[in-house]
């Protein structure tokens, strides 16, 4: 009986972690999937194309933060979309916006073959101090919004040229 | 015979010098005056030659590291020390012949593009990964064979950031000023004056 309830016990606990490390398991794919959702999005002539986050990264420089964002885009145009890499704005909790780098290693135009997909284009933005302490959101195409960070502060402690990078939207 | 003929030559001679230093005296010789017409159109040409300016180069060690979070558990991170070159300048090649216009004293005023972050690059020779790791509780999760470069991707972003704040472009809006200034008075254009740039970058 003692032995019987030991194992009862130990096969309980075991089911219980694998029942949390799987919940938790389900919760990280979950948040990485809604991060990914992709949008359909056009541009102000009113040629569509969908956009999808992949993924973000954070890193403090001297003055502020630096947020980069990774995004896959796909036109389903027979044509040629280019859209100005500065249409992609960041706002944060504060309203503040901040314009996508388009010098040095950002060109100023993003370019979506004919029927073809951008698997990886970054976005790079120059955001002060502040902007982490709530939600921030990007805006992909005319009104329309992806929030890539939600309203909780961002408080870990990061060194001047420490990056983090994040598949969710809680960092 | 030969007195007379030697008095007359003198004489002559003498009135000649005299009539000679009267007249310079009087009507000097005017010095050959160009007036050189300072035209926008061709100060632009001039200017435009210039293209892409650089005027201003940094070099930048910044350590980054880079930690990337695994769905759904685990992380790996990477450390590099990183060596860039950062060059600042203003792209002529932009400006428009509005931009340019010329007083009736011949004063040349220009209003410059806005100073802008031309090249960012890595020296690769210099570059070094200091420290690469994962989680050891996920043995599943393998090395993310792209980490590094993404490392690299973001240091120069930080960089250009770095630079910026250390006054790289108001440092190359300066050095292009005096350089297109140095340039526009061998041509002969001594007045010359900058105004702001068109936008704020």
């Amino acid at each position: 009986m003692k032995g019987r309830a030991k194992l009862v016990i130990g096969g309980s606990t075991a089911a219980l972690v694998a029942v949390a490390v799987g919940a938790t398991a389900w919760l990280r794919v979950h948040e990485a999937e809604e991060l990914s959702r992709p949008s359909q999005v056009h541009t102000e002539e009113g040629t569509n194309y969908v956009v999808r986050v992949l993924e973000t990264t954070v890193g403090k420089t001297e003055g502020g933060y630096l947020l980069l964002v990774a995004m896959r885009f796909e036109n389903p145009n027979p044509y040629e979309v280019v859209i100005p890499r500065d249409w992609f704005v960041v706002v944060d909790h504060n309203n503040n916006r901040y314009l996508a780098s388009t010098t040095g290693t950002q060109a100023a135009l993003v370019k979506m073959p004919p029927d073809g997909i951008v698997e990886k284009e970054l976005l790079s933005f120059a955001v002060r101090d502040t902007a982490l302490e709530g939600a921030v959101e990007l805006k992909v195409g005319k009104d329309r919004w992806a929030m890539i960070k939600d309203d909780k502060p961002f408080e870990q402690r990061l060194n001047s040229g420490e990056f983090v990078s994040f598949r969710r939207r809680r960092w | 015979m030969w007195k007379r003929i030697k008095f007359y030559a003198v004489s002559a001679v003498i009135i000649a010098l005299a009539v000679a230093a009267l007249y310079y005296r009087f009507f000097p010789q005017r010095e050959a005056v160009v007036r050189r017409v300072v035209d926008a159109p061709a100060i632009l040409q001039q200017v435009q030659q210039l293209a892409e300016l650089v005027t201003v180069k940094y070099s930048i060690q910044k350590v980054v590291g880079l930690k990337e979070e695994k769905v759904p558990f685990g992380s790996e991170s990477v450390l590099l020390m990183v060596q860039a070159t950062v060059l600042g300048g203003i792209d002529l090649a932009s400006i428009r012949a509005e931009d340019i216009s010329v007083s009736d004293s011949n004063r040349v005023t220009i209003k410059l593009p806005p100073p802008m972050i031309m090249h960012v690059f890595i020296n690769d020779q210099d570059t070094k990964v200091w420290d690469r790791e994962k989680t050891w509780w996920t043995p599943w999760v393998g090395f993310n064979p792209e980490l590094e470069q993404k490392a690299r991707v973001d240091a120069l972003e930080s960089i250009q950031v770095a630079a910026q704040d250390m006054g790289i472009l108001s440092n190359a809006q300066q050095n292009a000023e005096t350089t297109i200034r140095g340039f526009l008075q061998t041509v002969g254009i001594e007045s010359i004056s900058f105004e702001p740039s068109r936008t704020a970058h």
